[in-house]
């Protein structure tokens, strides 16, 4: 009776107890901000993925868009694919004498007056040391293609190196991206175990990284020394780890990111919805696309042997012009990109006058009539005891490419081609032969990702194309990327010509026709232009749109409005 | 037998255990397709050779028994390996993680015991009244709330349309320490958190509970004119052994149950290094990872053991 009422009058207390502490938290919080105040001069990028580390070298995407802030580069691309000088006072080449005839030694003439964040002035010893330490074999670099074929590196004066190559390295502008400070690291080149690689603080570039909250954000700030006078306008910019899409979506609304990078391409309408942000789609070097197994399928698969559908050139054609994929883009990418002619879609070495196939029903069913492919009784081809069956392998994760695979599968059935799709992750798909990668193994029919250029050699297509396409790439237990398993001499000539020398015009000549030659070969079917979306607070101005950079390639000239 | 001699058996079990254990993920892991060279594949800048220096550097060529051994030696004498991502330290990055989650993960656990407990006493001590089927109604649709789709919930709700709490992180950026602060961050990340288990735990509290009223020993209690507090002390009691049990083996799921809520809520803790780990077949990390769980669950199963024995003195062992 009194025992019990005492316990309800507990049970009450305790309930109003809880209320007044939750009350208490939520309104004597001192002002309704939320998270990280957006203003002042301060930008706060989200992105989803940490870097494994912020030395570019040692790591690949986002480090190259935050070390890339804090370490200039000696030369850089502009949006229409031209190399412009950075740390050098011109882009050398054999026309203006700083090349070599041969393409042996490159002569790098530096800019004067510049100084790193710490004062020190930047010189020809810096230079040095970067290649000496791409050199050293102890550092683990993501990519050694022509940094091992450099036998010395010298400086005359301070403002002058002269880099020695074994042979003509053709990419040779798109190395040394990013210059280190040679003081940081007391005269070591093995930099592989330095705290540098953490967190740059010293660097030539607009910014220095300042903090790293280890799976929260890393935070840069203005290098008051830099050498663009009065840049750049921003304080501070924060790249803030927000794995999930969706909680940046939020953020965005509750104007807690300024910037949401490497949106997924079927939120589109959604992040149009949220008010005053802009979603920028860039295209970019990458394209969609759907490799076509020219050899023999197996596990592993046999390249001596063509594949008895697919290695028929006509069979492949007619795949090409079966497939509307203006459709697709207009579905399934709102619009927002295009269909590419060539492999190589944009830059200075692509050829714009290659023109991708028109979709025609008609024209791939004439195609597969002349290949000797009968429509059977079920409306799928066969040829003597075969039917035209194929295997299409995507990724999973990814609702585009799903989507995607089902219009493909829908549009072959129209000209009597029946597709399986099968969705496998891509680190099974894309493994190394040893971990059972299927595409390595050449254990598929056709295969849809993106692929293209990337990286520091977005802008230059050699190591794309002779890694994709040259027969000497082709599988094998020790590695090789050409999963096609292309096989074609006049290809492998073209590349060569243009991997022997550093004339552009020379190697565009020869990429030309390359280029040519994989487009009426058809080994792979060209979907779409793969696109970058990001998303930006109106407040945000002064940015532009960079295929061949990342997101952020001019920090410097980003102002808050 | 002894408490002591007990507990001193248990302890001797874990080790073979954990070596078991180990062993047993060790071949798992290495068992699925894919490697920790997946993620450079993907990337067309790669060179063949480059790779295959890779693969020797992080000691990829060797037999998997002998790859097995040397992770177990140096392992055990304190050295547990590098990230083959990130090259930190494993025991850094582990612990790093670990403390993030910690924090929100004991005052999710506190908030569990301090809503369920008491909720599910109330709902039993008034079976089958209005209260308990409100209770019992609310605790099942409270257990059968996606995680995810709560948190984006109470982000959508408090963030962005209220503007009262943070949408994601553990503090504000380049502000100083502050309580308030850290506070204002945790609090969604931890209802989202102990929502759904406080469901559950409040139904199975409130059915243990009900199960020990009906017994015959507490209608004596109270035919002997015990306070109903006493009697209500009693029964819990009882009712807590099982529950105990139940409780104590959540402590575990510190380790990587709470994924989600970190992904959602960009908080840098264990379950999200876990995932990324997984998805980048980090051996070294995984395997760290792997021992801290086994160990953690080896030993809250030992707790549960010791709580049970000290509840019910009749269990003895």
């Amino acid at each position: 009776m009194r025992r019990s009422a005492g316990k309800k009058v507990t049970l009450t207390m305790y309930a109003r107890w809880l209320t007044v502490v939750l009350l208490t938290v939520v309104f004597l919080t001192p002002s309704l901000s939320t998270g990280a105040p957006t203003q002042g001069r301060r930008v706060v990028i989200g992105i989803q993925q940490e870097p494994a580390n912020l030395n570019p070298y040692m790591s690949a995407w986002p480090s190259w868009v935050i070390a890339g802030k804090v370490l200039d580069g000696l030369i850089g691309v502009d949006p229409k694919g031209q190399f412009y000088p950075i740390l050098v006072e011109k882009v050398p080449t054999v026309a203006n004498g700083l090349v070599s005839a041969d393409g042996t030694r490159v002569t790098y003439k530096l800019r004067k007056g510049i100084v790193w964040s710490d004062g020190r002035p930047f010189t020809a010893r810096d230079v040095a040391f970067t290649w000496n330490v791409l050199k050293n074999e102890a550092n683990p670099l993501y990519s050694r293609a022509g940094y091992d074929l450099v036998t010395g590196v010298n400086t005359p004066d301070d403002y002058t190196a002269v880099v020695s190559f074994k042979q003509p390295y053709a990419p040779y502008l798109t190395l040394s991206g990013y210059v280190l400070p040679a003081d940081v690291f007391g005269g070591q080149t093995d930099i592989s175990k330095s705290a540098f690689n953490r967190r740059p603080g010293i660097g030539t570039g607009p910014f220095v990284v300042a903090e790293w909250s280890s799976g929260s954000y890393i935070r840069l700030t203005r290098n008051p020394r830099y050498r663009l006078a009065g840049r750049p306008f921003l304080d501070e910019v924060i790249f803030k780890i927000v794995p999930s899409l969706d909680a940046g979506a939020a953020q965005l609304r509750a104007g807690e990111l300024d910037v949401l990078t490497n949106a997924s391409i079927g939120q589109i309408p959604d992040f149009e919805s949220i008010p005053g942000v802009y979603v920028r789609t860039t295209e970019s070097t990458l394209n969609e696309r759907i490799l076509l197994n020219l050899g023999k399928r197996g596990n592993p698969g046999d390249p001596t042997q063509p594949h008895p559908i697919l290695g028929d050139v006509r069979v492949r054609r007619a795949l090409d012009q079966a497939i509307n994929k203006d459709r697709i883009i207009r579905t399934l990418l709102f619009g927002r990109s295009s269909v590419p002619g060539s492999v190589v879609a944009v830059g200075w070495a692509s050829d714009r006058s290659i023109k991708p196939r028109p979709y025609d029903p008609e024209a791939a069913t004439r195609l597969l009539e002349e290949a000797g492919w009968r429509v059977g009784p079920d409306g799928i081809r066969r040829k003597d005891s075969q039917r035209l069956q194929l295997e299409l392998f995507t990724t999973t994760g990814n609702k585009l490419r799903e989507s995607a695979t089902q219009v493909v599968r829908d549009d072959l059935r129209q000209v009597g081609v029946e597709v399986t799709i099968r969705l496998v992750p891509p680190t099974i798909l894309f493994a190394l032969w040893a971990d059972g990668g299927l595409t390595s193994r050449g254990d598929f029919d056709m295969s849809m990702s993106a692929d293209g250029p990337f990286g520091a050699n977005s802008i230059d297509p050699d190591l794309f194309l002779s890694s994709r396409f040259h027969s000497s790439a082709i599988p094998t237990p020790q590695g090789g990327y050409n999963s096609v398993r292309f096989r074609n001499a006049d290809f492998d000539r073209l590349r060569d010509q243009a991997a022997s020398t550093v004339d552009l015009k020379e190697r565009y000549a020869a990429y030309a026709r390359a280029q040519r030659i994989i487009q009426e070969e058809a080994p792979v079917v060209l979907m779409w232009r793969h696109i970058w979306v990001d998303v930006f607070s109106r407040r945000l101005a002064g940015y532009r749109a960079n295929p061949f950079g990342e997101i952020g390639w001019d920090l410097e000239n980003w102002i808050v409005r | 037998m002894s408490l002591a001699r007990f507990l001193f058996q248990r302890v001797l079990l874990t080790t073979p255990l954990l070596v078991v254990i180990s062993l047993s993920g060790f071949l798992i892991i290495n068992a699925i397709p894919g490697g920790p060279l997946a993620a450079y594949t993907e990337n067309p800048e790669f060179r063949s050779e480059d790779l295959v220096k890779i693969a020797l550097q992080l000691g990829l060529d060797q037999p998997i028994h002998v790859r097995y051994v040397r992770w177990l030696t140096t392992f055990v004498g304190g050295d547990w390996g590098y990230s083959y991502s990130t090259k930190q330290p494993v025991v850094v990055m582990i612990g790093e993680r670990l403390k993030n989650t910690a924090l929100l993960f004991a005052l999710a656990y506190l908030t569990i015991l301090a809503v369920s407990v008491p909720i599910g006493i109330l709902a039993a001590t008034k079976a089958y009244s209005a209260t308990d089927y409100l209770i019992t109604g609310a605790a099942f649709m409270a257990l059968s709330v996606p995680t995810f789709w709560l948190g984006l919930l109470l982000i959508i709700v408090f963030s962005v349309a209220l503007r009262i709490f943070p949408a994601g992180g553990m503090a504000t950026i380049g502000a100083e320490f502050s309580l308030v602060d850290r506070l204002r961050h945790l609090i969604l990340p931890l209802l989202t958190l102990s929502f759904v288990t406080s469901g559950a735990y409040a139904r199975y509290v409130r059915s243990e509970m009900l199960e020990v009223l009906g017994q015959d020993y507490i209608r004596t209690a109270r035919a002997k004119g015990l306070p109903a507090r006493r009697v209500r002390w009693q029964a819990f009691r009882n009712a807590a052994i099982p529950f105990v049990t139940v409780a104590v083996m959540y402590i575990p799921e510190l380790m990587t149950g709470t994924v989600v809520v970190e992904t959602i809520f960009s908080w840098p803790g264990m379950g999200r290094l876990l995932w990324e780990a997984a998805l980048r077949h980090d051996y070294p990390v995984l395997m760290g990872i792997l021992v801290v769980g086994a160990t953690a669950t080896l030993f809250a199963s030992l707790l549960a053991d010791i709580l049970y024995a000290w509840l019910d003195p009749r269990i003895r062992y």
